[in-house]
């Protein structure tokens, strides 16, 4: 009875909409397949059945066709509760006939628990077991139980798992890096007196990866404001100057931005344009 | 029984001299092996005879005819075939019901739960659920909770047996498994004779329970 009160709380509980009514109609599914077992007799049974397929149609009578044609789980929902009620009541009528079945399975069952040798007995048409027909008469021969071989297993070797990756490791050497070039940039800048050439400083004549990786690194240098990429007045090529001032004084409405683009054919003709023999920014690798 | 020739008849007599030794055979095999209680193939019957006596397999059904005679005149068995998909199968049963004395080789606390098993199915009036089925063994003692190997001795010892069946009964999250008597226990277990223990533990007469009544005397009469 506590559980037909916890279903129509539930119930009258503000849970509005196809979610709700779907959250009931499984909530109905679970108590219908679970109801033999818990109701003690058929009758029982029936009642707690029928209880529940009046709850699903004064359900479906909250809703309205629309929802219900946007919501298809709803109906098949309702449907799956009529079909386990239907079943439910298949057994319960195969149970029934116009006798009440006044079997009680509990007292059958202590019964057993407590004369369990009164239930022991052999069955009227039962042949008795012949063990020993003739003294010794080897029964014919049972198939011999195949001993299993113990097979020799290799330990399962360790689990391979991928390496976890730190991300906060990877971070702080991508930005260590970063800190290098800053380092690199702001130090040759001090010992020439005059901004770097933009291509001369990223450009590294043996590697092409190189080159993108220090335009990468260049370029946050630029977004934290470390540095300025300017275009030369004299021969329209961009030079960089370190920024001493703090990031806060920069002036953002002042700031451009620009996209560097490179590809093999580009990287040669700039190193050739330049004639870069090699790399001006040697950053060692730890 | 695939006799062609038409001079059968008077073969017959024979015949049946010449496989004698074949029937005897026969005979043993059917007693022996009844003892697992699993269904005896009608192919296993052929190989064997085929092995011992080179019986042809034309004659193995005389031979398993005349077996059944000698069965019956000698023991008061009688065997009977039973449903399977997989060939002809037989069990052996007793013509009359007679009182043994409980088998020394059956296990005392086996045939508590096949009783048991056979009785609930029979009282309940109608196929028991397995979940059912464990908590009412549970509550009379004879299976711990979650004894899956104690329960294996209801869903395959006892099925192959055909003393139970043990079916699949609906679809989907729906389906559940189910006991139902088996053929065995139909032609071993009168149900009459299940009410009348029943009678005789709860000091009732059988006719207390009318519905079971009423089907162990349909029983009775068929």
């Amino acid at each position: 009875m506590s559980r037909n009160n916890t279903l129509s709380q539930s119930s009258r509980t503000s849970m509005t909409g196809s979610y709700g009514r779907q959250l009931r109609l499984r909530n109905m599914l679970e108590e219908i397949s679970t109801v033999e077992d818990d109701a003690s007799n058929n009758l029982e049974c029936m009642d707690q059945t029928s209880r529940v397929v009046k709850e699903a149609k004064n359900l479906r009578k909250e809703g309205n066709d629309d929802e219900r044609v946007r919501h298809p789980g709803e109906s098949y929902l309702d449907s799956r509760v009529l079909r386990a009620a239907s079943d439910v009541t298949v057994r319960c009528a195969e149970a029934v006939s116009g006798n009440i079945n006044i079997y009680d399975k509990h007292e059958l069952a202590r019964h057993i628990a407590t004369n369990p040798d009164f239930w022991h007995f052999p069955f009227p048409l039962e042949i008795p077991v012949a063990a020993h027909v003739f003294g010794s008469f080897a029964p014919v021969a049972q198939r011999p139980t195949r001993v299993r071989r113990q097979v020799e297993r290799q330990q399962a070797a360790q689990l391979k798992e991928p390496e976890k990756v730190d991300k906060l490791e990877k971070s702080e050497e991508g930005s260590q890096m970063v800190n290098r070039v800053n380092r690199f940039i702001v130090k040759t800048y001090k010992q020439r007196q005059q901004p770097l050439s933009y291509f001369h400083t990223v450009l590294d004549p043996d590697s092409f990866s190189k080159s993108v990786e220090n335009i990468y690194h260049v370029s946050f240098l630029v977004r934290d404001g470390l540095i300025s990429v300017t275009l030369d007045d004299e021969y329209g090529l961009p030079f960089i100057t370190p920024l001493s001032a703090t990031p806060e004084q920069v002036d953002l409405s002042d700031e451009k931005q620009f996209i560097v683009s490179i590809d093999m054919q580009r990287w040669q003709d700039l190193i050739s344009a330049f004639d870069i023999r090699k790399p001006m920014m040697v950053l060692k690798n730890k | 029984m695939s006799q062609r020739r038409g001079n059968r008849s008077t073969n017959t007599e024979p015949d049946i001299s010449e496989l004698e030794e074949a029937i005897k055979e026969c005979v043993h095999y059917i007693i022996c092996r009844e003892g697992s209680k699993i269904p005896i193939k009608r192919s296993e019957i052929i190989k064997h005879l085929n092995t011992t006596h080179e019986t042809p397999t034309s004659q193995v059904n005389k031979v398993i005819i005349e077996a059944n005679k000698i069965l019956k005149r000698v023991y008061g068995y009688k065997l009977v075939q039973v449903d399977s998909k997989s060939g002809m199968q037989y069990i052996l049963v007793l013509t009359e019901e007679s009182e043994s004395l409980p088998s020394s080789v059956t296990d005392a606390h086996h045939r508590k739960i096949l009783v048991a098993a056979l009785m609930h199915i029979f009282m309940s009036g109608a196929p028991v659920k397995e979940e059912e089925m464990w908590k009412f063994l549970e509550e009379a003692g004879l299976l711990e909770e979650n004894d899956h190997a104690g329960r294996k001795l209801l869903t395959t010892t006892f099925t192959r047996q055909m003393y139970l069946q043990f079916t699949k009964e609906g679809e989907g999250d729906l389906a559940r498994n189910i006991f139902q008597w088996g053929q065995r226990a139909n032609e071993e277990v009168p149900k009459n004779f299940l009410l009348g223990k029943m009678a005789e533990a709860f000091g009732k007469t059988p006719d207390h329970w009318c519905e079971q009544f009423k089907e162990a005397n349909e029983e009775r009469e068929n």
